[in-house]
């Protein structure tokens, strides 16, 4: 157990983040990190060699699918206020106030904010590959190998979550920065 | 502007902004990048989110997360929700199998009424044959059974015991009298040998199968008298359900010295012997009838009562027979039952509340193991 714990020691940010980006909320990533660090270490047996980051980032992966399903189960009230037809606005007023200007640092943070807003809105299967390629690095094979598909899934899933976000991006162009504005 | 590009366009700009075309393809898509402004829009559009995705900061982990044996032994309690769940959905296919397969199932129990036509013919013969064994010389030199030596003991648990004192002639009082009820024979009814010879009919074996076997089987229990505890369980299991023709054994016990058997045979031999215990008088009539006695054992009920009173004043016209335990009543019910056994009449009410503990525990076992399920995936949730 002191040896995995090393592993967890140096894989714990990866895995972190994989789930954060997931789920985008800290809480529940915390949950579903344990979760899959302890259920890595229940299933060490099944490791057949390999890449062992992506093994952890399949794990962590069906963790996080575990999250959201029961947070579908259990839907929580949305941040994003709603517009008069009850159809929830794209670009809240408290992200594009256009009285403020905030500092540089806090346009970073709500153009993350508005990133991980656009991920949230993905279907899972997109936001798991365009996390693990886009995010965490990892090449087609990784991912293919993290989300047991085969790599032209990973390249048909990536292009499309990319279409998406970058359409989803364009309700957020106001905090885009200027190399990066999008049509 | 999206319509006019082909999914398969943004797959190969995708491709081409991770490097994950071939150098011959990688060629292709750049003729045709250089031509087509729209395409060249696009990867610039898709390549700036592609670099803003790559600039999310990483977030470290808020705590480590080591795994410790509690953690990894504290989560069982989801796996057992299913287990609980397929338990109560067993428990209850196997209660509903039991309730509904019941009513599919013919019962094997059968109801009867005794042969009523038969009553009276048994009954004279019984009073002939106890006319004749009080008339005649007693001798005391054959031992009673060990069966009904150990009957006695049943004497103060029976509430109907007679209490009559009265003097036989040739016979030591107080008298007990038991009537062997034997499985039908084709011995016919007016030529009743002394002993019941087992080699006439397998009644003998009764006797022979206390001695020799210390648990004997449902059948032989049926067809055996079963003087230390059962006798009333025993009569009316015979009310019930018999139709065969009866034949019988009468002994007459008499204590405390001697036991007088009256065996209904012409060459008749009473043997009174010694008895270690006061008498005893099986008396069935009273308690009998338990509560779940069927409509048939109800109907023959008062038949039983008129066979006794008719045994009961033949006897006391006849001084000489044992008319205390005749008048008692009991055993004139008893000799009225044919002796061929019942199916399983006592077995029968053991097995009804055997079946019914079980489905209890059925029912019992699926609410609980139901509502635990359903509790664990509450709290899994």
């Amino acid at each position: 157990m002191d040896s995995f714990n090393r592993l967890v020691l140096a894989y714990q940010d990866l895995v972190y983040n994989q789930a954060f980006r997931m789920i985008g909320e800290e809480e529940s990533a915390d949950d579903a990190t344990q979760n899959a660090f302890i259920s890595a270490y229940k299933h060490l047996g099944s490791f057949r060699g390999g890449s062992f980051k992506a093994w952890l980032l399949r794990i962590v992966t069906n963790a996080c699918y575990d999250e959201l399903r029961r947070r579908k189960r259990r839907p929580t009230i949305p941040l994003e206020p709603l517009d008069d037809a009850g159809e929830e606005v794209e670009s809240p007023s408290w992200m594009v106030d256009p009285t403020e200007h905030p500092e540089e640092q806090v346009q970073r943070h709500e153009l993350q904010n508005a990133i991980q807003h656009c991920l949230d809105k993905l279907p899972d299967d997109f936001r798991s590959a365009v996390v693990m390629v886009d995010v965490q690095g990892l090449d087609y094979s990784e991912a293919a190998e993290s989300i047991g598909t085969p790599i032209g899934t990973i390249k048909s899933r990536l292009a499309r979550a990319r279409l998406r976000l970058r359409d989803c991006l364009n309700n957020f162009a106001e905090l885009l920065p200027a190399g990066v504005r999008l049509e | 502007m999206n319509n006019q590009m082909s999914s398969r366009d943004y797959e190969q700009i995708s491709a081409y902004l991770d490097n994950q075309l071939s150098s011959k393809d990688r060629a292709i898509f750049e003729e045709r990048l250089k031509a087509n402004p729209k395409l060249q829009k696009e990867l610039n559009e898709l390549s700036s989110t592609r670099l803003m995705l790559r600039k999310l900061p990483r977030q470290r982990a808020p705590r480590n997360y080591f795994v410790t044996a509690q953690a990894v032994q504290a989560r069982p309690t989801f796996k057992l929700a299913p287990i609980f769940g397929i338990v109560s959905a067993v428990a209850s296919v196997l209660l509903a199998l039991m309730i509904f397969g019941s009513t599919l199932v013919p019962s094997a129990q059968p109801v009867a009424l005794a042969p009523a036509l038969s009553v009276p013919s048994e009954t004279t013969a019984i009073q002939q044959e106890i006319a004749r064994s009080a008339a005649s010389q007693i001798t005391p030199t054959q031992e009673a059974p060990a069966v009904m030596l150990g009957a006695p003991e049943q004497a103060t648990s029976t509430p109907f015991l007679p209490e009559q004192n009265t003097e036989v002639p040739g016979i030591t009082t107080p008298t007990t009298i038991y009537i062997y009820v034997h499985p039908p024979s084709e011995t016919p009814v007016s030529s009743f040998s002394i002993a019941m010879a087992p080699t006439e009919t397998p009644t003998l074996t009764c006797e022979e199968y206390y001695q020799s076997i210390p648990i004997p089987s449902s059948a032989d229990i049926y067809n055996c008298p079963t003087p230390t505890g059962t006798l009333s369980k025993y009569l009316e299991s015979i009310l019930t359900t018999s139709t065969a023709t009866p034949t019988y054994s009468t002994t007459l016990t008499s204590s405390p010295t001697t036991t007088a058997t009256i065996t209904p045979s012409p060459t008749k031999t009473p043997t009174p012997t010694e008895t270690p215990t006061p008498t005893y008088t099986p008396t069935p009539s009273e308690t009998f009838a338990p509560t779940d006695t069927p409509a048939g054992l109800l109907q023959a009920a008062p038949q039983a009562q008129k066979i006794a009173t008719t045994v009961g004043a033949a006897s006391n016209a006849d001084n000489t027979t044992p008319n205390q335990a005749i008048g008692a009543g009991s055993p004139t019910q008893a000799a009225q039952v044919p002796d061929q056994a019942p199916s399983s009449s006592p077995n029968y009410s053991f097995l009804n509340y055997l079946l019914l503990t079980i489905e209890l525990s059925l029912a019992v076992i699926a609410v609980l193991a139901g509502i635990t399920a359903i509790i664990l995936r509450i709290r899994a949730r």
